[in-house]
């Protein structure tokens, strides 16, 4: 091993701060102090219930205000949905149509759901007065894409609001059909 | 040995050594990463578990999204700027659709991009040793390391002028390993080199840009309505009343037509009489919940259609709701709901055009 070579291999050696200097400009890491502080075994989960107290399950059925449908009529139901799982996360739902038989009630259905409202009227006339909207489904129309997310601390929950209304456009052949409304709730964490 | 300018003990030249091959190891890697764009991931979540537990690393190459099948694990970007690795479920115009193996549902996002670095594969646990090496303490050692093998190769001789380049020299450093150190030693230090580079195989992955990935957890609930109906309209019950009065000569000039009330009518919801003549032709006459009947007699122009001539007709109350809210309109045309015709009560009236004075109606016995 003569000087050259050792010199050489000296400055070869900076190569690993050339490595070190490449993660530390990374914009991946930003506004996370050390590495090991981003591999997390924490749990992230949602539960739906009926009131804050109650919304510790996976599923939830929610009861219907008001009477059956007809052209004209409105609806209204209320789901609290709460993050039960370790760290904050945001939440975004998502609506789902089940039809029972061959009418097409869930899809005639015009359908909005609300944050901050509060459920008033009876009889065929119930409404999510109040609040802000966050989805609506046009009737005649399938449920489009993902609701934008909204964050939710740890253990923190919100209300939502879901109001059916049946066109006074509506098939005759839609009377007596019944369908099933589900809203699916999904958190993610960093996203 | 001390005295001698460039003389370095077995630990020196493997200290020198190994600084040498982890350090070209980074730059070449470095290199690849930029040209190849391979990309190292560590795994900082565990929604691809059980295969890629948390603290993966895994090795991911740019693809476009053409050579993207569903089964593939990708790596996007999302909106929020984070980095997320999970598998191609399904392909659609708009973009990637993701789900993580340990997740019950599909990313929410869909992924619109047009390259994706695609999971050549992963090796558990690596990725807490990667990330391990690059806290602040791992830099520091790195460039003490440096600082060290600099003093030796440039400081600690102090005759670096340019006279030690002759063969003397060369001869002389190469002789003095061999004094000081048998065999066993320098096959000790050779291996322990090997060794070493092979340990820092995670540490050698830095400079290839070594990504936080979130293969991010979902958690998910659903609420739904059960058995959310639409009302089935009542129909009219009983059977309907047909009483004829009026008109001179034995000739009644008013057919009246009434029927028992229906309970529980949605509000809004209208009668609709449905008269059919013996040619088919069908007209709705409105009324209101809460008369219950109508009069035929003369004058009823809407009626002119069906009644030029000498027929039975046959009547029917359906129970509707209009499209407007408003009443049933001649042709029916505005009738969203209706009781089934079918089962609706009926009656039949025959009806003579007024030959000399008036048209007469009668309820024919059944």
């Amino acid at each position: 091993m003569n000087d050259k070579s050792i010199r050489i291999k000296a400055v070869l050696s900076l190569g690993i701060l050339v490595g070190f200097g490449a993660v530390s400009t990374l914009a991946s890491w930003t506004g996370q102090a050390t590495a090991t502080s981003s591999i997390s075994t924490a749990t992230v989960a949602l539960g739906v219930g009926g009131t804050a107290g109650s919304a510790s399950s996976v599923s939830y059925q929610m009861p219907i205000t008001g009477n059956n449908l007809f052209p004209g009529a409105t609806s209204a139901s209320v789901v609290v949905v709460k993050n039960t799982g370790s760290i904050s996360a945001p939440y975004s739902f998502q609506g789902k149509i089940t039809e029972s038989g061959s009418a097409t009630l869930g899809s005639a259905l015009g359908i909005q759901v609300k944050t901050g409202a509060s459920v008033s009227g009876s009889g065929s006339s119930v409404t999510c007065s109040g609040g802000t909207v966050l989805m609506t489904k046009t009737a005649g129309s399938k449920f489009g894409s993902a609701s934008a997310t909204r964050p939710l601390t740890p253990g923190a929950s919100e209300s939502l609001c879901v109001q059916y209304s049946l066109p006074v456009t509506a098939a005759n052949a839609l009377q007596g059909a019944s369908t099933t409304i589900a809203l699916d709730f999904t958190s993610t964490v960093g996203s | 040995m001390q005295q001698s300018k460039v003389v370095l003990r077995p630990w020196q030249r493997f200290m020198l050594n190994f600084g040498a091959g982890l350090g070209s190891l980074c730059l070449v890697l470095a290199i690849l990463a930029l040209v190849l764009g391979i990309k190292p991931l560590v795994f900082v979540s565990g929604s691809m578990g059980p295969s890629i537990p948390t603290g993966s690393l895994g090795l991911a190459v740019a693809s476009s999204v053409e050579e993207i099948n569903p089964g593939d694990v990708v790596s996007v970007i999302n909106s929020q700027e984070q980095r997320i690795t999970h598998r191609v479920v399904e392909k659609r115009p708009e973009g990637l659709v993701l789900k993580g193996d340990a997740n019950t549902v599909a990313d929410l996002e869909t992924y619109a991009v047009d390259g994706v670095d695609k999971l050549l594969f992963s090796v558990p646990g690596a990725g807490y040793v990667v990330s391990w090496l690059s806290q602040p303490w791992a830099y520091f050692i790195g460039g003490l390391l440096c600082a060290y093998l600099f003093y030796v190769a440039f400081l600690k001789d102090n005759g670096v002028d340019g006279t030690p380049k002759n063969s003397d020299e060369e001869a002389h450093l190469d002789r003095i390993p061999k004094e000081s150190t048998s065999v066993g030693r320098r096959v000790l230090t050779a291996v322990l080199a090997i060794l070493s580079i092979g340990l820092v195989s995670g540490l050698v992955m830095q400079p290839a840009r070594f990504q936080p990935t979130q293969a991010a957890f979902s958690g998910s609930a659903a609420a739904t309505t059960l058995g959310l109906k639409a009302q089935i309209i009542p129909s009219v019950p009983g059977a309907l009343s047909c009483v004829t009065s009026g008109g001179i000569l034995g000739a009644a000039t008013n057919a009246d037509i009434s029927w028992a009330p229906v309970n529980g009518l949605p509000p809004g919801a209208k009668y609709a009489v449905r008269v059919e003549s013996t040619a088919g032709e069908v007209r709705y006459l409105s009324v209101n919940p809460g008369t219950e009947k109508i009069r035929f007699s003369g004058g009823l122009s809407l009626l002119g259609l069906l009644f030029g001539k000498a027929q039975r007709f046959e009547t029917r109350v359906l129970t509707t709701i209009t499209t407007d809210g408003g009443a049933v309109n001649e042709q029916g045309t505005n009738i969203a709901w209706s009781s089934p015709v079918s089962g609706a009560p009926t009656t039949l009236i025959d009806y003579k055009p007024g030959v000399v004075i008036l048209d007469s109606y009668s309820c024919p016995k059944s």
